[in-house]
């Protein structure tokens, strides 16, 4: 049965996503309250900065993988037997990859609204 | 005093039952196993039980007393809430009435190869150690291995036959921090894996129940530490 990022990495990446995911929310929250006049320009502005793209991308590519160490723990800790845990396993990454191809084209379409 | 105990024999029983016993005239100072034993002796032969040392040194008699994991020889009566129930350490195959089969235990146990493990030849006569060297093992060596911690970690009922457990994990970290074992790059190979280490979430139920007040959490953490700075 094959687990990606087994232990330690996962274990690790975890807690790095964590940090990251929080702080971005917090930036985000922060910004969205503290702007007088949210326009739909200032966000468009905003969101195809550069620096916010990329640090979007790498927000919904760190939330993926949060997501997939979270449930595969909760898969591994509560649901009995080997077979049952690779089919739920299974769902899962199928639905957050179809998650991130989502997400990189919304991502990539407002990237190429700036050019 | 009222006591309500779980009993099971696997050849008389086909389910196992509660059963009630009343016990009179309980002195001040009197330890679970006491009691236990007065029961066994005054009113039923047929409760099991294991103990040996009375003392809280050997670990035979972990149980779940009140639904907290304990060693019945160092448990006062009187710090217990009436009426006291008393089951088996839980998530383990009960041999009969409150014996368990604790073989799992044991082969976690055996499977972080608890034992120094030296390359270079053996010294003579003795291998040396600093007295700050010496120190790291305080906390550590004195696990009685009665299993109180593993059988109250959730991780370990889910998983006992994948996850090691905080007595297994706990040794690991024992050898790992000896300065004389010279297997440490094997030890941490050993527990890769989604399972054996990292099933724990730092719940530290098996802080809590520890008898001996070790703390496998931290040993865990001290694993997951020495882990990645290998890794960087
Ligand atoms: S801290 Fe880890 S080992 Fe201890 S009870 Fe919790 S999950 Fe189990
Ligand atoms: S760590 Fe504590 S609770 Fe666990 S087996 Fe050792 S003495 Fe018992
Ligand atoms: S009888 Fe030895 S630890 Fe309790």
């Amino acid at each position: 049965m094959s687990y990606q990022a087994k232990g330690l990495q996962a274990w690790f990446f975890q807690r790095v996503t964590g940090v990251f995911m929080a702080f971005y929310m917090v930036y985000v929250l922060w910004f969205s309250l503290s702007t007088e006049l949210f326009t739909y320009q200032i966000w468009l502005a905003w969101f195809s900065h550069p620096l916010m793209n990329m640090a979007t991308a790498l927000f919904f590519i760190q939330l993926v993988v949060h997501t997939w160490v979270g449930m595969r723990d909760i898969v591994l800790d509560y649901m009995p037997g080997d077979i049952l845990r690779f089919i739920t396993l299974t769902c899962i990454s199928l639905f957050l990859m179809a998650l991130s191809i989502g997400m990189l084209r919304i991502l990539f379409s407002l990237s190429f609204n700036i050019l | 005093m009222r006591f309500t105990i779980y009993r099971f024999n696997p050849e008389t029983d086909t389910v196992p039952y509660m059963k009630e016993y009343e016990l009179a005239n309980i002195e001040p100072g009197t330890m679970l196993l006491d009691a236990l034993l007065r029961i066994k002796n005054e009113q039923d032969g047929t409760l099991s039980f294991r103990h040996s040392c009375g003392e809280g040194v050997c670990g035979s008699d972990g149980m779940n007393v009140n639904g907290t994991n304990c060693l019945a020889c160092v448990t006062l009566v009187d710090s217990l809430k009436a009426p006291i129930v008393v089951r088996p350490l839980p998530g383990m195959p009960v041999v009969r009435d409150l014996v368990i089969d604790m073989t799992q235990f044991y082969s976690q146990y055996r499977a972080v190869k608890p034992w120094l493990i030296v390359k270079d030849p053996i010294p003579e006569i003795e291998f040396k150690q600093t007295p700050e060297q010496r120190d790291k093992l305080d906390g550590l060596y004195e696990c009685i291995l009665c299993g109180c911690c593993s059988t109250a970690c959730p991780s370990f009922w889910w998983n006992p036959d994948k996850f090691l457990g905080p007595a297994a994990l706990l040794q690991s970290w024992r050898f790992l921090s000896d300065s004389r074992d010279q297997a440490g790059d094997e030890r941490l190979e050993a527990l890769e894996g989604p399972y054996k280490l990292f099933r724990c979430h730092s719940i530290m139920n098996c802080v809590e129940v520890c008898p001996k007040q070790l703390n496998p959490t931290k040993a865990i953490g001290n694993i997951k530490k020495l882990m990645l700075k290998k890794m960087i």
